[in-house]
């Protein structure tokens, strides 16, 4: 169904999102790792027609319980608690568990309503048979082929002699079949799970003596980095858990601008917080967790200055302030296409963490502009609030002479212009603005403009429309 | 200054105003005083330059000439598209108009990979120049993909003779440009080169322009002072910005640099650009010069040549059509041609004599030849209808002994405009005539007329919505709403209705520029069927491009610039109903019946029109809408015009006009028919004093106002555009109603004459396309009368056309007594055929209702079937036609149940074909080709497919309306009857007794869809026909109710619908007041309705 007939259905215009099977598969191997806190074997689903199960994804997870229901007191009581944490999660999914894979496959889609249908080993084939044949995970063509001849129901091809099967359709049909009743073998290839970079320090008992505290962190830093160092990576974010004896755990986010699997950094960005963290009646343990890290660059070790030390990175600067002064508060202008200069540049945190850094790639560049901010000869220095001037002139058409700023007059040398820009009319108070490049006698150049349309909002003040009213806007320094 | 009016779709300028030259005034716009300094603007960008240019054409031309320029130029990027649209509106206001074009290329620099950053302005000093420009631009489009244009600087090398060219010099002036342009100075000789110099108000402005100077004193090239115009007036340049973003698929906050700093590229007076280029006045003086040198072509040089090979040798062309005419005239009336048709036909051919345009009629007398010679049915409609020597040259049909007879509707002098015939031929083998003209005239001189595709209400809202950020869902809810708000977009209420803030000036601002973008051109694309022929390479003429259609070249014009040329056009168009009839012709003779020929079937027969009143008329031409329906019985036409007025009434034009009831009146002799003087009921006397077509409102204006036939004309063409411009016919309101009274006619009378004129609008009817119509509905009425069985045969054999699916047009075969049998693969061929029975001749449903299977197989299978017999089993079949059909042909033909003779149920030969493949393993091919092998194979197949679970007696029809399209067993809807009853629900036959069903009754009915509709002119009433197995139900949707059970409405197969009965004599509508759909619990009945979206 077109997008167009499927929002024509709907009264009011529902909420459209776009199809990424990219983004489908990654949240599906994210859920995989997270189940394996439940099973020990966890596996993708292979999706339809996929043979032995490697060929396609498909929309669900293979969770392999054999010996895992005595730990949850019963199977049940481990199905229900997955659906549980799936609901917690915000995520609505239909269970099933039965002795085959495939049995586990059907009934999860087309098995009885509600959440979870359980299976026991004598009922497989009586739970089969009601179900319809697209249970067996089989391509459209042989569905297709089998409706055509009113095959509807598992019962109805079990009642069908196999060979007669056979001669018609994919062998994929009785291979199916049998995996669904366990007359055949059917392999998953479980996914590897991945734990979580992490180190710990358990202490003997409760205790507030920062020394100890900061000496055990340290050492954990340490341990860390070689880990790091060790797996090439390099950390972006990093939590720092004290385990209080009496309250929660305390969590203290570290962020870095590059990758980093620098101790002595770490540690530098850690220390002044962890003076000024409430540790309750004692803390237990402390534990490092890295939330986030990213490929070390190479960095090629010098060769002849072997004892000097690196020069200080801007990056380390920027952590520091950072740690020092909190999210938000340091920034760095970022360039941006605009003809108003006030508007051709914007302040961006310098650590932005709300993008994964696998993301920042997927944001929208702007495409080739057809003028760059190199071909326009822009000031050093801008004033935030343009600065009201009067200017004099040495006659009607003739060009400046004298501009006023701050109760100093000023004669002008050279002047070049006007340029004209025209402003953002979708933007409220847009105005037309002629710029002047002006040289004054004491060579500074300045940069002023004249509005050739007040803007709405300071229309109130007096003015009469044909003089223009003049502002400084920046210096060349 | 602009139209301040929202143009749904600009007409042509040609269009726009009524020409002066008859009132003997001044133009429009004096010209200025010569005192002022000269200026021409040289390179202009319009709006032909898609997505770029913020103006129309002859907005730029009329914008020009109020700033007081004497001359103007549009420089479209490799196009001349909007250049005859410029030269109408230039001659009018009477400013040079100066051909030019930018080309752009697309070839590396010599040295680097960077494509030319040059973009160099041409224009072309006399007709050879022209020609070779567009020849070079066919050049250039020929080899690139449709709307491109690759050029190489080599290409515009090899044709400069008779250029100028202005170029632009890139920003960076490398050595690799400075040698291009020493080549380009060097080519270019004899002074024809320039650098353009111009101020955009840009920082550097001051440096560039000494830049360009030295760079001009060095190379030795003169200076041309220009201003990139993009649009006509300041203002268009936020609609600009809107533009610039919709080009690069942005938004104005993201597009940045892409987007001009200021507004100066609009048109400047002379004045300015003298103040601006006061330290350049050389560069003002060659604007001139170039202007002057350009005088030597004008657009109005391009003679058209008629192509010659369509007059024989040793005669003129005018002799022959004379002779071809006579010759006609004595086969349409062998009873000899009556006198008044004779000084018709003198009359014709002096004005196609001295207008010269006997060529014309050669030509298209030419193609009609063609098309009888290969027995492909063509008619001509519109205009030409009213043409005696076309009827006598076979073009048209339409007898004009039998009615009357507008010849200036079609060809007048004062217009002094080509002729416009469109014909009609069968839509199955409108390509053989095509590829005929290809051939004949080759495809240099034959080529399609572009359609300029504009914006139009709902495109305009989402391309400006989404480029000025709004979100896609206010986007879409605009666009829905589009219908309102193009008519009074600052409606606040409708606003707030669909949840957005009136107030909020961003949104004007988005409707403001969605309403000035309405009409802009978006790209070119094919006209249907608008051929241009000519002798001379038509590539000379007129840029020539690739159209979408593979093997298929357009020219750059449409046909309202092609008009304005007074160029030749043909409208080669396709109409199913045509092929539905000669189909039908075809079975019918060859039934055993005699001949018939569109010519020879019986007139004015009773029987015919009987059924006609009774509505009757499913699958017929025209009168088989719902609306035409519902009139019928109400018209009850007795006679051949009758039906020319039930053609033309039931239109947009005489409904708004509100001409209906009062012609119903009249005719039912409930309301007198009175006429204001005699010449009033000449013109009006033939549709009892009701105004219903086109030529009756020009006769009017002619014998009751004083107007010439040519103002009858204009006022023709003013109505046509009276929707979209608005103004034009107001001017001839003044004359018509001073002319209607100074002749005595009341005051009172003329304004309502005026009305009902302007009533018509774009939609009114020419009587002559309505006569030509009503031939076709005629005959096909007799047809379906006489010949139910060939006709239905011929219906579905013609699909996809009409109102109604085989199903439909089965059912009402059956109904008046056609036998109709399944299709089967012993006795079906691809079409349905007509066999023969006791009972009259009987339907054979074809093997094209075979959902899946390609004609060929069915060929293949048909021949091998009529070689050697027919087949005897499965295995048999499959053996026979291995080479030639694949087992999924087969497989496909199972599943429509096409087995029925070899005594195969649907499910047993699916189950058997299964186990086939097209490649048998070649060890058992042997063994498998013996008849003892066949059957136990066949008796093995027997008993595993009893196994197969039974198929239920409505699954059997839900497969039949799948894979069939019909089916012969029993109506779905049957097998739901119990239930329906249940609910309450009657059958659809219920509804036609009065006493069963009074008006105002509530009932309950459901059915299938078959018909989904929502005319135009019913504000917003949404018609749905539904049918169960006793037959069919009109319901009525208001839109409120429309909008409650939208889902319902409008997605569902089957519905169940309450509602109260309204009765107008035979004719029953249900008002709807609910609707619920029903559950066909099968996907196979969905889509099946014809629907309004």
């Amino acid at each position: 169904m077109p997008l167009a007939e499927a929002r024509a259905l709907f009264r009011h215009t529902p909420h459209i999102a776009t199809l990424t099977p990219d983004d489908d598969r990654r949240g599906l191997q994210r859920l995989a790792q997270w189940a394996y806190r439940f099973v020990p074997i966890v596996a993708i689903d292979g999706g339809v027609g996929g043979g032995d199960g490697v060929g396609g994804v498909g929309d669900g997870l293979f969770l392999d319980t054999r010996g895992c229901a005595h730990l949850y007191a019963g199977i049940d009581r481990l199905v229900r608690r997955i659906l549980r944490h799936l609901t917690r999660a915000g995520i609505s999914a239909r269970l099933a568990v039965a002795p085959t894979f495939g049995a586990a496959w059907a009934l999860a889609r087309f098995g009885p309503s509600g959440p979870i249908t359980l299976v026991g080993p004598g009922h497989l084939e009586a739970a089969l048979d009601p179900l319809p044949a697209a249970a067996l995970r089989l391509s459209p063509e042989c569905l297709d082929g089998l409706s055509a001849v009113g095959i509807e129901r598992i019962e109805h091809l079990r009642a069908i002699p196999r060979a007669s099967l056979a001669a018609r359709f994919t062998p994929d049909l009785l291979l199916r079949l049998d995996q669904a009743l366990g007359t055949a073998i059917e392999l998953i290839t479980p996914i590897r799970p991945r734990w979580p970079t992490r180190v710990e320090h358990l202490f003997e008992g409760p205790t507030d003596r920062l020394e100890s505290i900061a000496l055990a962190t340290r050492r954990l830093m340490e341990e860390l980095a070689t880990l790091l160092t060790t797996n090439q990576r390099g950390v972006l974010s990093l939590r720092v858990e004290l385990l209080r004896s009496d309250l929660d755990p305390l969590h203290i986010p570290i962020r870095t601008s590059e990758p980093c699997a620098d101790a002595t950094h770490l540690w530098k960005l850690l220390a002044p917080r962890l003076e000024r963290a409430h540790l309750g009646f004692g803390i237990e343990g402390v534990r490092l967790l890295v939330v986030c890290s990213k490929r070390l660059r190479h960095t090629q070790a010098p060769c002849w200055r072997e004892s000097e030390q690196r020069p200080p990175q801007t990056s380390q600067l920027i952590d520091t302030l950072h740690a020092r002064l909190g999210d938000g508060s340091v920034v760095r202008p970022v360039a941006r296409e605009s003809h108003l200069p006030e508007r051709a540049f914007t302040f961006a945190p310098v650590l932005d963490h709300s993008q994964h850094p696998d993301r920042a790639k997927h944001r929208a560049r702007p495409s080739a502009p057809s003028q760059t901010i190199a071909a326009c000869d822009r000031p050093t220095m801008l004033h935030a609030t343009p600065l009201p001037i009067g200017v004099g002139f040495l006659g009607t058409g003739a060009p400046l002479a004298t501009l006023h700023l701050r109760g100093t007059s000023h004669a002008i040398g050279t002047c070049i212009g006007p340029e004209r820009l025209a402003g953002e009319w979708w933007k409220p108070g847009a105005e037309r603005r002629d710029y002047f490049k002006v040289q004054t006698h004491e060579g500074r150049w300045l940069w002023i403009f004249r509005t050739m349309h007040p803007s709405p909002n300071t229309a109130d003040a007096p003015h009469t429309p044909h003089t223009s009213r003049w502002f400084l806007h920046g210096e060349w320094a | 200054m602009p139209d301040d009016t929202p143009l749904k779709h600009r007409p042509h300028p040609m269009h726009l105003a009524p020409r002066h030259e008859h009132d003997g005034g001044p133009p429009p716009i004096p010209h200025p005083a010569p005192s002022i300094p000269g200026y021409t603007e040289l390179e202009v960008t319009s709006n032909f330059t898609f997505l770029t240019g913020a103006s129309h054409p002859d907005e730029m031309v009329r914008r020009a000439a109020e700033l007081g320029h004497r001359a103007i130029a549009i420089t479209d990027t490799n196009s001349l598209a909007g250049i005859v649209r410029a030269h109408v509106a230039a001659k009018e206001v009477g400013l040079q108009f100066i051909v030019g074009c930018r080309l752009r290329f697309t070839t590396p620099l010599p040295t680097t990979a960077v494509p030319l950053p040059l973009s160099i302005l041409v224009y072309p000093t006399d007709l050879a120049a022209y020609g070779r420009l567009c020849q070079l631009l066919t050049t250039g489009k020929r080899r690139a993909p449709k709307g491109e244009c690759h050029l190489e600087l080599h290409d515009l090398l090899q044709s400069h003779q008779g250029l100028l060219a202005i170029v632009i010099p890139p920003p960076i002036v490398s050595d690799d440009t400075l040698a291009v342009l020493e080549h380009l100075r060097r080519t270019f000789s004899e002074d024809r080169l320039s650098l353009a110099i111009s101020r955009g108000y840009h920082q550097d402005d001051a440096r560039r322009l000494r830049q360009i100077a030295q760079l001009s004193e060095h190379l030795n090239i003169p200076l041309v002072a220009t201003n990139d115009t993009h649009y006509h007036t300041p203002d268009r340049r936020t609609l600009q910005d809107v533009l610039t973003c919709i080009r690069h698929g942005c938004t104005l906050d993201q597009a940045g640099f892409r987007l001009h700093p200021n507004a100066e590229r609009h048109l400047k007076s002379p004045e300015e650009m003298h103040r601006l280029f006061a330290a350049h006045p050389g560069a003002l003086d060659r604007t001139l010069e170039i202007a002057h040198r350009c005088k030597g072509f004008s657009l109005d040089q391009l003679r058209y040549n008629y192509p010659e090979e369509i007059v024989p040798e040793g005669t003129t062309s005018m002799t022959h059509l004379i002779q071809l005419t006579h010759a006609g005239a004595a086969d349409r009336y062998p009873g000899g041609t009556p006198p008044s048709v004779l000084a018709q036909i003198e009359h014709e051919l002096r004005i196609i004599a001295d207008l010269n345009y006997a060529p014309y009629f050669l030509t298209v007398h030419d193609i009609v030849r063609f098309a009888r010679s290969r027995d492909i049915l063509c008619q001509g409609r519109g205009a030409a209808a009213n043409s005696a020597v076309c009827f006598c040259l076979g073009v048209t049909s339409v007898d004009p002994s039998r009615s009357s007879m507008l010849f200036e509707r079609f060809v007048s002098k004062e217009r002094d405009e080509p002729p416009d015939i469109d014909i009609d031929f069968e839509h199955e083998r409108r390509e053989e005539v095509i590829q005929y003209l290809y051939t004949k005239y080759g495809r240099h001189r034959a080529a399609l007329t572009a359609e300029v595709i504009s914006y139009r209400g709902r495109s305009a809202v989402r391309d400006v919505g989404k480029a000025m950020g709004l979100s896609l869902d206010a986007v879409e809810a605009l666009a829905r709403e589009v219908d309102w708000w193009r008519d009074s977009p600052d409606d606040p209420q409708k606003l707030a209705a669909i949840g957005l803030n009136p107030r909020d000036p961003h949104l004007r601002a988005v409707l403001r520029h969605a309403r000035e973008i309405m009409g802009f051109p978006r790209h070119l694309s094919q006209h249907v069927g608008g051929f241009i022929i000519t002798q001379t390479p038509l590539s000379e003429l007129v840029p020539i491009e690739n159209a979408a259609m593979e093997d298929r070249t357009i020219i750059e014009w449409d046909k309202d610039d092609i008009e304005a040329l007074g160029m030749l056009k043909v409208d080669i168009l396709g109409l199913g109903m045509l092929t539905c009839l000669r189909k039908c012709l075809d079975l019918s003779a060859g039934a055993g019946d005699a001949r018939l020929t569109l010519a020879t079937i019986p007139a004015e027969d009773p029987a015919t029109y009987d059924m006609i009143c009774n509505a009757d008329t499913i699958g017929v031409f025209q009168i088989e809408s719902r609306a035409q329906m519902s009139m019928l019985p109400r018209l009850r036409p007795r006679c051949y015009y009758d039906l020319v007025i039930e053609v033309a009434i039931v239109r947009p034009g005489p409904i708004q006009g509100k001409m209906v009831h009062p012609y119903i009146r009249r005719r039912n002799g409930e309301e007198p028919v009175a006429y204001a003087s005699p010449e009033i009921e000449r013109v009006l006397g033939r549709t009892l004093g009701v105004p219903l077509f086109q030529e009756q409102c020009m006769s009017l204006a002619v014998s009751a106002a004083g107007f010439t036939p040519g103002e009858a004309d204009q006022l023709r063409r003013a109505m046509a555009a009276w929707k979209r411009s608005g103004t034009a016919i107001l001017a001839f309101e003044q004359k018509l109603i001073e002319g209607m009274t100074s002749r005595g006619y009341s005051l009172e009378f003329a304004g309502q004459v005026f009305q009902q004129i302007s009533g018509f609008s774009g939609y009114g009817f020419p009587e002559s396309h309505a006569a030509s119509f009503a031939i076709l509905v005629y005959a096909s009425c007799w047809l379906k009368r006489h010949k139910p069985a060939a006709f239905a045969a011929a219906l579905i054999n013609s699909q996809p056309m009409g109102f109604y699916q085989p199903a439909q047009i089965v059912r009402d075969a059956q109904s008046h007594g056609v036998e109709v049998r399944p299709l089967d693969i012993n006795h079906s061929t691809w079409d349905c055929t007509l066999e023969s029975s006791p009972q009259g001749p009987t339907i054979r449903l074809g093997l094209r209702l075979t959902k899946g299977l390609q004609q060929a197989h069915a060929d293949a299978i048909n021949d091998e079937r009529s070689q050697r017999g027919p087949f005897e089993s499965l295995m048999d079949l499959q053996r026979r036609t291995r080479e030639h059909v694949p087992i999924q042909a087969l497989r496909h033909l199972a599943r429509a149940d096409a087995f029925n003779s070899l005594n195969v149920t649907r499910q047993a030969a699916l189950w058997t074909l299964q186990r086939l493949t097209d490649h048998p393993m070649p060890l058992f091919e042997e063994a498998n080709n013996t008849h003892a092998s066949d059957t136990t194979e066949l008796a093995r197949d027997q008993t595993s497919a009893a196994r197969l679970p039974t198929p239920s007696p409505f699954d059997e029809v839900a497969t039949d309306y799948d894979r069939a399209q019909l089916s012969l067993r029993a109506h779905p809807l049957s097998f739901l009857r119990a239930d329906l009853t249940a609910e309450g629900a009657i059958p659809c036959n219920h509804l036609e007794s009065n006493t069963q069903c009074p008006a105002g009754k509530a009932v309950t009915v459901a059915g299938l869809v078959l018909v989904r509709q929502r005319p135009s002119t019913a504000s917003g009433i949404v018609f749905i026909t539904i049918e169960d197995e006793t037959g069919i139900a009109n319901l009525i949707l208001v839109p409120r109710i429309f909008e409650r059970f939208r889902s319902e409405a409008r997605h569902n197969a089957a519905i169940i619908c309450t509602g109260t009965i309204e009765r107008q004599g035979k004719v029953v509508h249900i008002k709807a007041k609910h609707i619920k759909p029903l559950p066909l619990n099968t996907p196979a009945l969905n889509g099946r309705s014809r629907d309004f979206h």
